[in-house]
């Protein structure tokens, strides 16, 4: 069994048991003058926490600042002065997250003049980047469905920010492969037909090969750990549909069940041979034609591309799994993964929405964000605050 | 708004066009300047003619010197047989002060770069192969950064001395020296994993 395999286990055991005790929650958050609050304080509770209100509310204000307490920026993709209260110099973010018993307070502040501070336990960090991983966070919103609907790019990127936050070989590796590709096209691009040019054409490959096989290696020996992380998460969302992974490669291709360890050394005499049998063709059309920027993390429901019939519910719920799949995945050591849920309610029928629930609740703690009210059948034991002009009212 | 007089607001734009300076910085050094007696300054403006003047590329290895050839190449000293080659004059002086080197160097003066269109041309290449000419050469060490660029100019060098029968070779990447292994990073720690070696 590869070691990934081993992680899905724990990973899949992990969701299943309600709220572990040394999961990281937020117990409080306190705004100031951010967006359209003055000032404002919650309590939050473990498992789901349900924000409803009119459009314009505040809703998604308060997972942005949750956001802010995890990742130092907006992950709704807004820049640090929009967020800012109209007329203010500088808005405040705070929390108190629980690890167990033991109390940990981070504070962000932002100021037009002096840019962020981060404090966590009230030291100040050095570097913004050190309060990743503090607080992990998964946001999901409905534009998140192009993950299933739209091109091959968008579900490179997930898997490529997924294994970018496990692997720092593989960043370095997709950075350097990146690179090599921009030359070698460039290098495509204006080849003769004489030697010298080949010669240089034949450099550019060999190094995308070396910096393209480890990307290709890596993708494949995550796959299946993936792959059961986001079928898990899916099977509870959707009792009807299966979802299954798959890996579409230009070099080489895998299964989400099947244990794809391939060493790199074989993967570079796979990718090697591959351009070799195109190199005329390359040479004719001036860029790269394979490698792992052209493949794809294909998306099976009940054993059929789900991109080409698959309904609107249907993406919506492949694309939570994959998200909220990913999420159980960065989780690698059970530290519990808060899960920021905007809008995501409006395509989802109610037994869905009620499973989504559930699901949440298990995962540690999750905000989720919707303009309508849902029945307390369907809410459980989630507690509900009523979102109206920058007033916050528990329910 | 009143700015600085035209002659300091000249010399602050000039000092921003440096490397790793900006205006803060610039505006700093050149008020400093102001205040200093003329005769330093002076001998600023002087200095940098002189070393502009007199600086000139080594017509062997193409590091910096005043008298041509340089101090290196025309040490009887210092083993011909085996030949550094490295991207910029600078890394010469990394390299010497390591005091573990007793051979030649050689400059490219760049990497190949499709992109900014730099090819073998472009680098000195040419002038590496005629320096090896009919000569008996040990060694050849290849010390090019591990970039994406460093890496192709490596390999296309290599192949280039490999055809002529020539022993090639390239700097080991692994740990630091004093350092320690659980605080090195995945990469570096990977990286001398793979490419370790017989104790």
């Amino acid at each position: 069994m590869s070691p990934h395999a081993a992680q899905a286990v724990d990973v899949a055991a992990g969701v299943n048991t309600p709220a572990a005790g040394k999961r990281m929650w937020l117990r409080t958050l306190r705004l100031e003058s951010f967006r359209n609050y003055g000032r404002l304080e919650v309590e939050l509770d473990q498992g789901l926490n349900f924000f409803h209100g009119s459009n314009g509310s505040g809703k998604t204000s308060i997972l942005e600042a949750v956001s802010y307490l995890a990742v130092a920026r907006s992950l709704r993709g807004s820049s640090d002065t929009e967020v800012v209260k109209w007329g203010e110099r500088g808005f405040g973010v705070g929390g108190e997250a629980r690890c167990g018993e033991t109390p940990l307070g981070i504070v962000l502040r932002f100021t037009r003049s002096e840019g962020k501070e981060v404090r966590v336990a009230g030291e100040s960090l050095a570097r913004l980047s050190d309060l990743v991983g503090v607080l992990r966070v998964a946001w999901f919103s409905p534009e998140d469905t192009w993950i299933t609907k739209g091109g091959p790019a968008e579900r490179r990127r997930l898997l490529d920010m997924t294994l970018c936050q496990l692997d720092s070989g593989y960043l370095t590796a997709l950075a350097n492969y990146r690179r090599t590709l921009r030359q070698r096209n460039e290098a495509l691009l204006s080849w003769s037909p004489d030697e010298e040019s080949d010669r240089i054409v034949d450099v550019w490959t060999e190094r995308l090969v070396k910096y393209g096989s480890r990307v290709i290696a890596t993708r494949l020996a995550f796959l299946p750990h993936f792959a059961s992380c986001v079928s898990h998460t899916h099977s509870r969302i959707s009792a009807v549909d299966e979802l299954e992974l798959g890996y579409r490669g230009t070099v080489l291709s895998a299964g989400g069940k099947e244990a794809a360890a391939h060493a790199e050394g074989d993967v570079e005499q796979a990718f090697r041979e591959a351009l070799g049998r195109i190199s005329e063709d390359e040479r004719r059309r001036g860029f790269t034609l394979l490698g792992p920027h052209r493949d794809d993390l294909e998306v099976r429901l009940n054993g059929r591309a789900l991109r080409s019939f698959g309904s609107q519910g249907q993406h919506r719920t492949a694309a939570i799994a994959l998200k909220l799949g990913q999420a159980a995945a960065l989780d690698q050591n059970g530290q519990g993964v808060i899960v920021l849920l905007d809008d995501i309610l409006s395509e989802l029928d109610e037994t869905r929405a009620g499973a989504l629930v559930e699901l949440t609740e298990e995962f540690g703690q999750a905000l989720m964000t919707s303009t309508r009210r849902l029945p307390k059948g369907v809410l459980g034991r989630s507690t509900c605050f009523g979102v109206e002009a920058g007033e916050v009212v528990r329910e | 708004m009143i700015g600085f007089p035209a002659s300091l607001e000249r010399l602050v734009q000039l000092f921003t066009r440096l490397p790793g300076i900006g205006r803060k910085s610039a505006t700093r050094m050149a008020l400093k300047l102001l205040t200093s007696p003329e005769a330093e300054c002076a001998e600023l403006a002087g200095a940098i003619m002189d070393a502009r003047t007199r600086t000139i590329g080594c017509s062997i290895c193409g590091g910096l010197t005043e008298d041509d050839p340089c101090a290196i190449c025309s040490d009887a000293r210092r083993d011909p047989s085996t030949v550094c080659v490295v991207e910029r004059p600078s890394d010469i002086l990394a390299l010497e002060r390591t005091g573990r080197f007793r051979g030649r160097y050689h400059v490219l003066g760049g990497l190949l770069s499709p992109l900014d269109g730099i090819g073998p041309e472009n680098l000195r290449i040419d002038r590496l192969l005629d320096r090896l000419e009919g000569k008996t050469i040990a060694e050849i060490i290849l010390a090019l950064n591990p970039t994406a660029e460093g890496e192709a100019t490596a390999l296309y060098v290599a192949r280039l001395l490999s055809q002529r029968g020539i022993n090639v070779t390239k700097l080991a990447s692994g740990l630091p020296v004093g350092g320690e292994l659980d605080l090195a990073d995945e990469l570096t720690l990977g990286t001398a994993l793979d490419e370790r070696r017989a104790v």
